[in-house]
Order: C-alpha cells, then sequence, then structure tokens
C-alpha cells in the first residue's frame, strides 16, 4: 500500500499528517506543531542531544526504543514509529518515570536545558538494557553535552537505575502499542508537496521504480549529514528517498569469506556483530558517533557521503571492502578502494543505489585501528588510521593500510604499504615506512588539525601499530 | 524545636527547586515561549575586518528590504553604549574601529 500521509503512534493514539513538508525536522514539528517545548534545539546538528526523543519501533513482536536527535530527523521518517517525548514519560496519575525520579534524586540537573535530551538518553538505556555496566551508560550519554553538572551527578542517576524495577507504564501498555504500530508500519509512503517529493519503498523493487522516475532524488538514510544541508545549509531538498524503509535492506550476512551488510542496517547492529570479527572496529564505532547517530545512521550513508573524516572508510578500506550496487538494469560490485573519485565524489552513477557492503574476513591478520580527535566521544577524526597485518614471526607478510583525514578522500598508504611488505618489524623498518607516508599524503590544516600535526599523528599512529603489535600488548591512554 | 530545624536544614539533601520541571520538559526557557503575532526578529550585520577603522557604514539597500521596519547603529543608542558590568570595554556597537574579528556594525 502506497500512502501519501504518515502515521505513527504518539500517547496510545495513532496520528496522521497529510500535506507534510518532507523537509520539516521532527524537532520543528514537536515544539511548532505539537507545542511542545521540552525537547530543546541546541546545535541543530545532532552533536549536543539536546532534541533527544525515543522512537519505538516494532522488531521481532517486541519494541526497541531507540534515542534520535530530532533536530536531524526529517518528519516523514517517523512514518510507523512510536514517538516518545520527554514531556510522555510522566504517568497519567502524575507520578515520575524512574529516570525522572533519579535525575532529580542524583541532583543531575542544575540549569536545566540539556536535562531532556538526558532524560530521554537515558530512558531509552533504561528500556534497551536489562544490564547496564558503567561503559553502557557512559556510551548512553556520550552524545549529551551538559556545560553545568561535570556529569558525574548524572552517572550516578544511571547507576541507581540499576537495581529499578523495569516496569513503567510503556511496558504496563506494550501489548497496545504493538497493536496500533501493527496497523500503521505495512505502507510506503510518497508525497508530493509543493514541488518537494518524498517517498518511503518498503522493497528493492519499488525503490528502482522510483528511482527510475526519480533519477535526482537523494537518498536519505540516517541523515546525520544530508539534513544539515537544511538545518545549517538553509537549502531545500527537492527530491528524497528514504532507504531505512526498505526492510530488505536491514540484514548482516556471513558466509566465512566475508560479511555483507545491508544498506539500511544501522551501525548500531553492525558494530555489535563485528565485535567477533574485528574488536577495533566496535572501538572506533564507539566513537563514530552517539547512539543517537549510530541508531540511525549505517555504513552505506557513510560510504556514499564519501567524506573524507568518515571513520568507517578508512578501516573498510584495509579490509579491502566492496560495495554492491544495484541500477535498473545492472548490478555491479565495486571495491572500495576505486570507489571515492574525489572529495565527496563516488563512483555511485544515477539511477544507482548502495545495496550492500561485503567485509572480507582475514582470519590470520591483525585488525587495528585509531581515532585522533579533540574530544574522545562525538568528535570528527583529525585522524583515523586502520592496518590490516599478517605477521609472521616478526616478519610482514600483508600490508593494508589507509588513512581518513589525511586528504581529500580516504585514502590507502601504498607506499607505506610498500615498505612494510616482507620487512621485519624493527626500528629502522618504521623509521623508513613513517617517511613513506610523507610520499602518500600531503594533508591539509583546517580548523581540526594542522597539516604538520596530522602527518605527525598518522606517523605516530603507525609506530604505535607496529610496537604494539611487536611487545603483543596495547599503549596509551585508552588502551 | 531549634535543633530539630537544623538537622533537617544542614546535612540534607534537597532536590533542585526546578528539578521536576527539568526532568519533565516543562521548565519554560526563552526559546519555549510562543510568538506573539507580529512578532519582530533582530538580525546581527557583523564587520568582514577585524580591526579595522569604520569609515562609513552604507545601509540604504538594508533600509530598502522587504519587512524591514528599523535599523539600529550606535548613533540610536541614547544612554551608554557599553555593557561592561563596572567599567566600560565591552561596546555593543562599534563607533569608530571595531575591536573584534565580526564586531556587531549595525
Amino acid at each position: 500500500m502506497i500512502s501519501n500521509f504518515i502515521s505513527f503512534v504518539h500517547k496510545d493514539q495513532i496520528v496522521e499528517i497529510k500535506n507534510l513538508n518532507p523537509n520539516e525536522t521532527l524537532l520543528n514539528y514537536i515544539r511548532e506543531k505539537l507545542k511542545k517545548t521540552g525537547t530543546k534545539e541546541g546545535c541543530a546538528e545532532g552533536g549536543c542531544g539536546a532534541c533527544t526523543v525515543v522512537l519505538g519501533e516494532l522488531k521481532n513482536n517486541e519494541i526497541s526504543y531507540k534515542a534520535i536527535n530530532s533536530c536531524i530527523t526529517l518528519l516523514p521518517t517517523v512514518q510507523g514509529k512510536q514517538l516518545i517525548l520527554v514531556e510522555d514519560l510522566i504517568s497519567k496519575d502524575g507520578s515520575l518515570h524512574p529516570v525522572q525520579k533519579a535525575m532529580i534524586d542524583y541532583h543531575g540537573s542544575q540549569c536545566g536545558f540539556c536535562t531532556p535530551g538526558f532524560v530521554m538518553a537515558l530512558f531509552s538505556m533504561f528500556k534497551q538494557y536489562s544490564k547496564f555496566n558503567n561503559g553502557i551508560i557512559k556510551d548512553s550519554i556520550a552524545g549529551n553535552l551538559c556545560r553545568c553538572t561535570g556529569y558525574q551527578p548524572i552517572i550516578k542517576a544511571a547507576e541507581s537505575l540499576k537495581n529499578k524495577n523495569k516496569i513503567d507504564h510503556f511496558s504496563k501498555n506494550i501489548k497496545n502499542t504493538i497493536k496500533l504500530l501493527k496497523k500503521i508500519n505495512n505502507k510506503s509512503i510518497a508525497i508530493h508537496k509543493r514541488g518537494k517529493r518524498y517517498f518511503a519503498p518498503r522493497y528493492v523493487q519499488e525503490l528502482k521504480k522510483i528511482l527510475k522516475k526519480n533519477i535526482d532524488a537523494n537518498f536519505l538514510s540516517g541523515g546525520t549529514d544530508l539534513s544539515l544541508s537544511i538545518t545549517k545549509e538553509r537549502k531545500d531538498i527537492n527530491s528524497i528517498i528514504y532507504m531505512n524503509s526498505i526492510h530488505e535492506l536491514n540484514y548482516i550476512n556471513n558466509n566465512n569469506k566475508y560479511i555483507e551488510v545491508g544498506a539500511s542496517t544501522p551501525l548500531i547492529d553492525f558494530e555489535y556483530y563485528i565485535k567477533k570479527y574485528y574488536p577495533n572496529f566496535t572501538k572506533i564505532l564507539k566513537r563514530y558517533g552517539s547512539p543517537q547517530i549510530r541508531n540511525v545512521g549505517t555504513i552505506a550513508g557513510n560510504i556514499a557521503t564519501a567524506s573524507p573524516i568518515g571513520d568507517c572508510l578508512p578501516l573498510l578500506l584495509s579490509l579491502n571492502a566492496q560495495v554492491v550496487l544495484q541500477g535498473l538494469k545492472k548490478n555491479k560490485i565495486l571495491f572500495l578502494d576505486d570507489f571515492f573519485i574525489n572529495y565527496r565524489k563516488t563512483k555511485l552513477k544515477k539511477g544507482q543505489f548502495i545495496h550492500s557492503v561485503r567485509i572480507p574476513l582475514f582470519t590470520k591478520n591483525i585488525f587495528k585501528a585509531y581515532k585522533v580527535s579533540k574530544r574522545f566521544d562525538d568528535d570528527i577524526s583529525s585522524v583515523c588510521a586502520a592496518f590490516n597485518l599478517e605477521v609472521v614471526k616478526n616478519k610482514i607478510e600483508f600490508a593494508r593500510i589507509a588513512y581518513g583525514g589525511m586528504a581529500a578522500i580516504p585514502k590507502r598508504a601504498k607506499f607505506c604499504e610498500r615498505i612494510l611488505l616482507n620487512s621485519f618489524i624493527n626500528n629502522e623498518t618504521i623509521h623508513k615506512a613513517k617517511k613513506a607516508l610523507e610520499k602518500d599524503f600531503k594533508p591539509i590544516s583546517d580548523m581540526r588539525a594542522s597539516g604538520l600535526y596530522r602527518m605527525e599523528v598518522a606517523k605516530n599512529l603507525l609506530e604505535k601499530c607496529c610496537i604494539e603489535i611487536k611487545q603483543k600488548k596495547l599503549i596509551g591512554l585508552y588502551a | 524545636m531549634l535543633k530539630e530545624k537544623k538537622e533537617n536544614f544542614i546535612n540534607e539533601k534537597r532536590p533542585h527547586e526546578s528539578g521536576k520541571k527539568h526532568v519533565s520538559g516543562r521548565a519554560s526557557y526563552t526559546d519555549d515561549i510562543p510568538e506573539l503575532p507580529g512578532t519582530l526578529f533582530g538580525a546581527i550585520g557583523w564587520s568582514k575586518k577585524a580591526h579595522a577603522i569604520i569609515k562609513k557604514i552604507n545601509l540604504g539597500e538594508v533600509i530598502k528590504s522587504e519587512g524591514v521596519i528599523a535599523v539600529v547603529t550606535n548613533n540610536d543608542i541614547e544612554g551608554r553604549n557599553d555593557v561592561g558590568a563596572v567599567y566600560n570595554g565591552d561596546p555593543i556597537f562599534p563607533e569608530k574601529r571595531n575591536i573584534m574579528d565580526s564586531h556587531y556594525l549595525r
């Protein structure tokens, strides 16, 4: 069924929005149309978490509660989901939710502006995890900024929730919510409004039909990059195809040679899966962005955006990943190595879309990845480096190295690889390989880092990697 | 009587007086106040050069622009053109020289 209006569940009711502007953000809708001002606008770019709301999504007859940044979420993408705002946490009898109570009891608010966002981030954690350790607590609030409390009271509030009864008015009412969600989540969306078009297909076949007629459409996944052209550049996006509504593309397969990740698979699911194979991939993804970002962002989106500081990209390059492209007629598989042409330019042609990504399994190799940024969590890389090495008796028998933040595109360090190949890991090799990086890269200076600094960091990360392999231990503050 | 009161007050955790409002999204901030119909909006004109001497400001086109009700410069300030709490030193509008990058011009 194709519908020209969206439906979602809010406060135990189905809400329908007709004639919506596909460029409207969820935050604007909440504040200006619903007139619920508890959800705040801070940065308007998905960085501060003040606008955090929770979306309930039906998954295997259960609801998963995902924190998202409403400021960069386009309103039509809430189709088929349950919207939960900070105002909705209080029960009908006026009693506070355990998360809200904990935030008061442990003095988690001072000026209070960021508080609704923290409450919602913690609410999502409270609902998603049956048990949570300090790692989960810190990750859950990594996407929320607070300038008053110094975070300790908020962390203590979260810790106090460990022993709290999990029953709240959402769990008491879950059967009804699931019933409502099932009523509305079986439709595709096609909206035409004053020259603006928005499509949310549910199947690949449907996507192809839409693409044929809308060859210039922008693909939208998490929108963590695309939405900024609306919120920051004040531009209009006239034609949008939403990819994350295609459940067919939300999968992770493994044939023991490679892992295939569908284009609409959220990063948060992938980071959980890949941990077993490449623990460093998960480590980088935790710092790729906050849960609010990873809940919606995808690997395919990261690849299509082709930003030189997209943190998945150097990792995927060093793992020799392939991109599976589908066109209207033909399908094509490209090595990621050949995919990036220039700054934010890729080989993706009009009429093509990214279907999936294949990540080879190097079972004999050591895979290490590092990210250096000004802030530890939720920040853009100054330099990101990935090393895929096979080392036999201290001799490097295979080397694939790639860097982010060092060139206009995420790029391999081929000169450096050549030095390392068939060499023994010793000071001389390290020295030569570091020198070779100067041939591979001429990094630019910008507000994040100077070119000289980037080069120095790139060299030092290489040295760190070699030393860690040789000494068989991790080095550093965050090791 | 007095002793009991003291004990209740000191060493006792008091919740933030606005805590309940904060955690439930009911605390109202400037941006949360509903806009009245006809609300005017201010926009700031920034200088493009740091520490430059201002010879003249031509605002003719700005005033003519659609929807512009008024343009305010230092000439419109009748009192003190400064927000320094104790001493002067934080001018609102520059007079002869803008003292920092992107100082307000209008």
